[in-house]
């Protein structure tokens, strides 16, 4: 019993070492590609999200007792920093996240650094490294094409400001072929992350492999039509993701994309591989139009095709004022058998401020689920950037 | 949200580089100029060939006024790059080549084509919409040009003009009535109507600025939407450099870095 202890205690050390290591290493990243620069620029962003009330109905009981745990509030400070030069730029991000569910969540959420590489007189190659964003395909929701990082979005509460806030270390090259036709090759490099337990306050390394890889995609522009197709592979798991995209600028932006899964990995139990094809296909439209002198309503409606079965999200934001307006957001789920409604009114009085009252209704009826109930949360929830 | 009130910043952005105005001559009024020799002359000074500047938007309504910061790059009337500065959109850009406008967000690494039909939207909820400033800016080739009168607007003299569309259904606004400076031969004020000719917008030039001998830019330039009760659009500019700026600026390579 004795020896245990001391092992979990030589563990906990390791890791605290291990993460202050890791914080110094961070923070020489972070500061010394800015000395390059003559003007930096700092930013930070606040976010906070409680829920006011709260009420939950259970449709049938299963005789578990089974407590459910919805999201009911957050926090997120945000600290930007960045710089550009004529031929490199670099960002920083860390961010404080804290949520009752998880924690304390220590990340960076963008550290790279980026250059540009001129090829003869008229086009530059572009090269970066580190922590950013990608996005491929189109889709703020569901987007089949984001073969990085999944179609689905990384949220799917509601109240959520963006739903595909992803981002991976990467090394990406960018080379231009003609002014709007490009080819973008990435590879994924594995992540880690600090996380602090809530109730032990350990702080626990965890190493996100699955994000090694590889990709490219070719993007072009035939007439009024926009496409580009590639893929992505994942070294650890065996999968080749191929896909393409399309957006139609007509009178009301459609865009669709589809991809295909394929997993070369070995079943365990048979030692034999076997392959799979999981085929998914989304597709949107952005609407948007003016309302009286001073209005505006934006619907952007987004489907996704996956096993079968459609799933629908709706967001919608009318805005009679230009500082006040409504927004409705509803997600089918019919895959995982939840549908999720947010209504709410949304206050804009200055540029990078927002304050967001929503009353989120989300209905579980998944089978398998110990939890099929009607959940009902007034939510406030405020942003500020400075 | 903020895609579109991105998509208005930049292309209110777009319509102050049309009107940013290049002048040969300096002349005195002259009566005699034919209206055909004075509208060759503000459509022959309404482009430089090239203008990397600093500046910003304030729209003032009854709410408040917002101001936003932007640096831009420019080549003719075809072609400008715009980046937003201010501390919410920072690192956004609008890219224009031609009737194509692509947006770029810099948090989600994703480039957006802006639709056409976003454009009949009120830029940033000011007073300028997307189609006050679509199409080209020959004047010639869609309206009937009529001079009305030299006279003194807003203390300077100016030709008034005239003009109704030669096809009223293909313009937003298809009859205006324009006052062209008689010395500079830069925009002074205009005044769109719509096609029941109810006024709908004005447009007044407060400051022009030398650059160099015989040459002038609009910095301060002001919107007003009638149907908009106290509500002004001001699109100021500084630190303006005349140049060319090499055709590749104007590419998804430059909006991505």
């Amino acid at each position: 019993m004795q020896k245990v202890k001391t092992r979990t205690n030589g563990s906990v050390r390791k890791n605290k070492r291990l993460f202050m290591r890791n914080i110094i290493f961070v923070t020489i990243l972070l500061w010394t590609p800015f000395l390059l620069f003559a003007e930096i620029q700092q930013s930070v962003d606040l976010s906070l999200t409680s829920a006011l009330g709260y009420s939950s109905i259970k449709l049938r009981d299963r005789g578990d007792n089974y407590d459910y745990m919805d999201v009911l509030g957050n926090a997120k400070l945000a600290y930007t920093l960045s710089g550009r030069g004529k031929l490199i730029r670099s960002q920083a991000r860390l961010a404080i996240t804290g949520t009752e569910s998880v924690g304390i969540l220590l990340e960076l959420t963008r550290a790279y650094i980026r250059t540009r590489v001129p090829i003869g007189n008229s086009y530059n190659l572009q090269l970066e490294l580190g922590k950013n964003s990608l996005t491929w395909g189109e889709g703020s929701y569901y987007n089949a094409g984001d073969v990085i990082f999944g179609s689905s979005p990384k949220t799917t509460d509601l109240s959520s400001i963006n739903f595909r806030d992803y981002a991976f270390w990467q090394f990406r090259m960018f080379i231009p072929i003609t002014d709007f036709v490009y080819l973008e090759s990435v590879v994924g490099i594995p992540d880690q992350l600090y996380k602090m337990d809530s109730i032990s306050h350990i702080i626990m390394p965890s190493s996100n492999i699955e994000s090694l890889g590889a990709g490219l995609r070719f993007h072009a522009e035939t007439g009024f039509l926009q496409w580009e197709l590639g893929g992505y592979s994942r070294f650890v798991s065996n999968k080749i993701s191929p896909y393409i995209s399309i957006a139609l600028p007509l009178k009301v932006r459609t865009y669709v994309a589809t991809s295909t899964e394929f997993d070369f990995s070995t079943d365990a139990e048979n030692m034999e591989s076997q392959l799979q094809e999981t085929t998914k296909i989304s597709g949107g439209m952005l609407v948007t139009r003016s309302v009286g002198n001073e209005g505006s309503i934006i619907v952007q409606p987004e489907l996704m095709y996956q096993n079968y079965l459609w799933n629908v999200q709706l967001n919608m934001s009318w805005f009679f004022r230009r500082t006040l307006g409504l927004v409705l957001r509803g997600d089918v789920d019919i895959y995982q058998e939840v549908y999720s409604l947010l209504l709410g009114p949304q206050w804009l009085p200055e540029e990078g401020f927002t304050l967001s009252m929503f009353s989120v209704t989300s209905v579980d009826v998944q089978e398998q689920s110990n939890n099929n109930a009607v959940h009902t949360k007034l939510m406030l929830s405020m942003q500020y950037k400075w | 949200m903020k895609t579109l009130k991105i998509n208005k910043v930049s292309t209110i952005l777009l319509l102050f580089l049309l009107c940013l105005s290049e002048v040969g001559l300096l002349a005195q009024a002259n009566s005699n100029l034919s209206i055909d020799a004075i509208l060759d002359k503000l459509e022959q000074n309404q482009v430089f060939e090239g203008t990397i500047a600093k500046g910003s938007i304030s729209v003032k309504d009854r709410y408040g006024t917002r101001t936003i910061d932007m640096q831009l790059q420019s080549k003719g009337s075809d072609y400008s790059l715009i980046e937003f500065t201010s501390t919410a959109e920072r690192g956004q850009k609008t890219l224009r080549v031609k009737d194509k406008i692509y947006l770029y967000y810099p948090d989600a690494e994703q480039i957006v084509t802006l639709n056409k039909s976003m454009f009949q939207q009120s830029i940033l909820d000011s007073d300028v919409s997307y189609e006050d400033i679509a199409g080209d800016d020959s004047i010639r080739e869609k309206f009937i040009a009529n001079l009305e009168s030299v006279e003194i607007k807003n203390g300077q003299e100016s030709y008034k003009i005239y003009l109704s569309a030669i096809n009223d259904r293909k313009e937003t606004y298809p009859y205006q009535r324009i006052w062209v400076r008689s010395d500079t031969f830069t925009l002074h004020a205009a005044e769109l109507f719509t096609r029941r000719k109810k006024l709908r917008k004005t447009l007044e030039v407060q400051a022009i600025q030398k650059v160099s001998k015989n040459r002038y830019f609009i910095s301060k330039l002001v919107f007003s939407d009638v149907l908009k009760k106290n509500s002004t659009t001001t699109i100021l500019m500084s630190e303006v450099e005349i140049r060319d700026v090499p055709s590749n600026v104007f590419s998804i390579e430059s909006l991505k870095f």
